[in-house]
């Protein structure tokens, strides 16, 4: 991420430095193009060929920079890539502002510079120069006119002289005339001299020029630059010879020309050189200036165009930006942040949108967290109300299931976890307890009762249930309900608890209050017997039996009271493994053996292992039961009683089915329903509390009992334990659970 | 040698009965009606056996018997009760009772307790080989054995 972000920067800097290298040269370039104008210079001409391929090597680059720029413009266009339009509409706009004072400036600088060149260059200034140039002339020629008379005088004058006055004469005339040298050949040699200086000296011989002129015309005038600047006028003129000779005799003289029109006359020449050069380079100018603007003009075209490219993608990057993050946000990505481009408007707009989506995306956070908590919230709520020992329902107003927890379940024996939706008026009809407990609570809501407490009455295959039942109405936007949330309790076993508390409390008191008196009853019969009972006469067999009958009274009031304070006490469970197959069998001896002999049949399991159980609690229900069928048929024919045994696994269940029937004259009525309460009973002298007893054994081990009348006619009680009864996990009745919870 | 026997019963007629019957087999029987004659008349004179019920007003038979367990000289007590269960037999047992008579009594368990208690005491051997020497159970008795027996069971 950092070494991408350095790199770009990298990449940036370079570019940078290129683009402002290729400028520096290309400027470079444009201003030794001017240069090219300048008819004498080398360099120029040599630099032609190279400033004109880097101009070329510039437009090229910027061409190419341009055509892949309006590409790529293109493209986006049809792909209707966000910004595109706006950009284009931004290059064409900038381009259009930019041409057109380009193009006019370089019209008319063609047009100005054309011009100008020929109105420098124009005939007058060319006819003034040479018209100077002539005057010039003129006045040279004037002047070396007067030398050379001045020189024929000095001819005139040596003339008639000779001998050693020459040299005086000389010295005068050149004294006079303001001559430099005044020399005097005759016969090919000097004759007399006068001279300035020594610079003379150079004037010994006459030039061959001189002497061919001399021969020719007899005189000769020339003015010639000099060394040190100056121009001198050399004349010289023959002089007749009067031996006719060959031999030439002439005075030659050399001037000073005045400084001034030296100097002018030189200007004049040179200046008049330089416009004739120019005219004939006129074309050649023109063409060079034009190119120079062209080029100038195209590459200042092509960079104003890139400019366009260039500035619009600037400007439209951050709009491009933000227009895609406008769009994650109305995705609903809160996180984007767009990269604030310049500290100018577009930037505030950029910081302003950043700050927006930071706080869309905190308050969405916000929403999530809170979302999440209420979430957790609900989950804790469900895992309190799973593990709640309390049926907890809510329904929708129309009576559909919206929620239900285990425990309901469990209470109402539908998995209403599975129905959720469904209406329970409608799983009612199949399921019985169900349909029970929603047979109240529907009537209680359609007589507009929405909030109750009822304790429900149900009838279930194990006895009978009792339900603490609360119902609320739950708050809706309006006044009509959002719905009823109906919270219930098994509250049986507490019942049941509640009265066996009682119960206790009672046997204990019965136990005390009917014993007690016992006790001397008892002891005066016993006492009466022992005092006056002899072994013969009758009175002593009616004192017997009156004492007798009164002692078996005191002792079946104490094992009546001794049989309630059974039912009412719950002592420790003593568990042990042993063959309850083996355990019936020997209770059936027992039975068979008696004064009144009962036959019982046996219908026992071989498959049976040995059970896990209180070995003397189930003696005692066996009992109890094998006692009860015995009353029950005592009257019949063929008394018969059977009892088998089953062993039922399920996949969460491993049960023993233990089955009493007998022939007798059955259950009464609605005793069937309600055979193991307390002192219900159908024998006459029944204590009531057999079955209630033993309900209360299986009970403790985790069982169900029930009892029904056979089709056939008699009684049937079927008892179900567990195998093992510390199974307690697969412990068939709930008020089991309770009741372990209280020992 | 007359043995001499406290009965604390709060019924009047037990107290009265229990009073002849023992009086008639030769006993030297004091009654008394609640905790605090009970505590007197051990004050006045040392008992060879105490026939204590358990069921009473005020202080109860158990309290009685920790009291003098815990005082130390509690001679021999016999508990007795109308509501026994099998815990408090065995608490009494822990306090040092010798037995415990389930009422209502018959005579002839009566005068049997009463003889195997003060031979435990007037041998001074260990309580259950003087039980084991006295237990020649004739019929009668293995009956209310049986019955005490399947008692303990179904409790």
């Amino acid at each position: 991420m950092v070494s991408m972000a350095v790199a770009k920067r990298i990449r940036s800097a370079l570019l940078t430095l290129l683009a402002v290298l290729g400028i520096l040269l290309w400027l470079i370039a444009l201003l030794s193009f001017t240069r090219v104008t300048e008819p004498n210079d080398d360099f120029a001409r040599r630099g032609l060929i190279w400033i004109l391929s880097i101009n070329s090597v510039g437009i090229a680059v910027l061409l190419s920079l341009i055509v892949r720029n309006l590409w790529q413009l293109v493209r986006d266009h049809r792909r209707h890539v966000p910004g595109s339009r706006l950009r284009a509409r931004m290059i064409s706009v900038l381009v259009m502002v930019a041409i057109p004072p380009l193009v006019g400036v370089y019209i008319f600088s063609v047009e100005f510079i054309n011009r100008g060149i020929d109105n420098w260059l124009n005939a007058d200034v060319e006819k003034g120069m040479s018209d100077a140039l002539e005057l010039g002339q003129t006045v040279l020629g004037i002047q070396t006119g007067n030398r050379l008379d001045e020189v024929r005088r000095f001819a005139e004058q040596l003339a008639d002289i000779d001998g050693g006055d020459l040299e005086a004469t000389l010295d005068t005339l050149r004294a006079d005339s303001g001559a430099l040298v005044v020399v005097l050949y005759g016969n090919n040699r000097i004759l007399a001299m006068s001279s300035v200086d020594s610079a003379a000296e150079a004037l010994r011989y006459a030039s061959d020029e001189v002497l061919f002129q001399l021969r020719q015309d007899g005189q000769y005038v020339s003015a010639d630059p000099q060394a040190n600047g100056e121009t001198q006028i050399l004349a010289a003129v023959s002089m007749r010879s009067p031996a006719g000779n060959d031999a030439l005799k002439f005075v030659q003289a050399t001037f000073p020309m005045e400084q001034r029109l030296s100097t002018l006359l030189n200007a004049v020449q040179t200046a008049y050189f330089q416009v004739d050069q120019l005219t004939t380079l006129r074309s050649a100018l023109k063409t060079s200036f034009t190119l120079t603007l062209s080029l100038v003009l195209l590459i200042s075209l092509l960079a104003s165009v890139y400019g366009a490219f260039y500035f619009s993608r600037r400007l439209v990057t951050p709009i491009q930006l933000l227009m895609q993050g406008t769009r994650a946000v109305a995705r609903g990505d809160f996180a984007t942040r767009v990269v604030s481009p310049a500290r100018d408007e577009i930037g505030f707009l950029v910081h302003s949108f950043n700050d927006m989506t930071q706080r869309l995306a905190r308050a969405s956070e916000d929403a999530r967290q809170s979302q999440q908590q209420v979430e957790r919230e609900r989950r804790k709520l469900e895992v309190i109300l799973a593990r709640l020992s309390t049926g907890v329902v809510s329904l929708e107003p129309d009576l559909r299931i919206r929620t239900a927890n285990h425990a309901a379940s469990a209470i109402l024996g539908v998995n209403l976890e599975t129905h959720i939706g469904d209406s329970v008026v409608k799983l009612a009809e199949t399921e019985p307890l169900l349909g029970q407990f929603v047979g109240v609570a529907s009537a209680r809501l359609q007589n507009g009762d929405r909030e109750w407490r009822e304790q429900i009455m149900l009838r279930a295959e194990g006895g009978r249930r009792v339900l603490m039942c609360a119902c609320t109405e739950l708050p809706g936007d309006t006044d009509s309900p959002n719905g009823y949330a109906i919270v219930f309790d098994d509250i049986t076993a507490l019942l049941q608890a509640q009265r066996d508390a009682a119960w206790g409390e009672v046997a204990r008191r019965l136990a005390h209050e009917i014993k007690n008196p016992l006790t001397p009853i008892q002891l005066s019969a016993e006492r009466l017997r022992r005092k006056y009972l002899k072994p013969d006469g009758a009175e002593g067999e009616l004192l017997d039996r009156a004492t007798h009958t009164i002692i078996q009274q005191v002792e079946a009031m104490k094992q009546m009271v001794n049989a309630f304070s059974e039912y009412a006490r719950s002592p420790r469970m003593e568990v042990s493994r042993f063959d309850v197959n083996a355990l019936i069998t020997e209770l059936a001896d027992l039975y068979a053996h008696q004064e009144k002999p009962l036959a019982i049949k046996l219908a026992l399991s071989r498959e049976l292992p040995q059970v896990e159980a209180d070995a003397g609690r189930l003696r005692q229900v066996l009992h109890n039961l094998l006692r009860n069928a015995l009353e029950a048929t005592e009257h019949q024919d063929e008394p018969s009683v059977e009892v088998s045994t089953r062993r039922i696994v399920n996949a969460d269940s491993d049960l023993l089915e233990i089955k009493v029937a007998d022939n007798g004259p059955g259950f009464l009525g609605d005793i069937v329903h309600q055979a193991f309460e307390p002192y219900v009973t159908s024998k006459p002298k029944g204590t009531g509390l057999g079955l209630a007893i033993v309900k209360k054994l299986i009970e403790e081990h985790g069982g169900q009992i029930s009892a029904r009348n056979r089709e056939q006619g008699g009684a049937e009680i079927s008892i179900l334990i567990p195998m093992s009864v510390d199974a307690g996990g697969q412990s068939l009745n709930r008020r089991h659970d309770h009741r372990r919870e209280r020992a | 040698m007359t043995a001499r026997i406290l009965v604390v019963d709060d019924e009047a007629n037990i107290r009265a009965l229990i009073d002849e019957i023992l009086s008639e087999e030769g006993y030297e029987v004091t009654t008394a009606a609640d905790a605090k004659e009970a505590r007197s008349a051990r004050k006045r004179q040392d008992f060879d056996l105490v026939l204590l019920d358990i069921w009473m007003p005020d202080t109860d038979g158990i309290s009685l018997l920790r009291e003098w367990s815990e005082g130390g000289a509690m001679g021999t007590v016999v508990m007795m009760s109308g509501h026994g269960t099998v815990d408090t037999a065995v608490e009494a047992t822990r306090l040092g009772a010798v037995d415990f008579v389930e009422k209502p009594v018959s005579l002839a368990k009566l005068l049997r307790t009463v003889e195997r208690a003060l031979s435990v005491r007037r041998n001074k051997v260990e309580r259950r080989g003087a039980a084991a020497q006295n237990a020649v159970p004739a019929g009668k008795s293995q009956a209310i054995r049986a019955l005490r027996d399947q008692l303990a069971r179904v409790a």
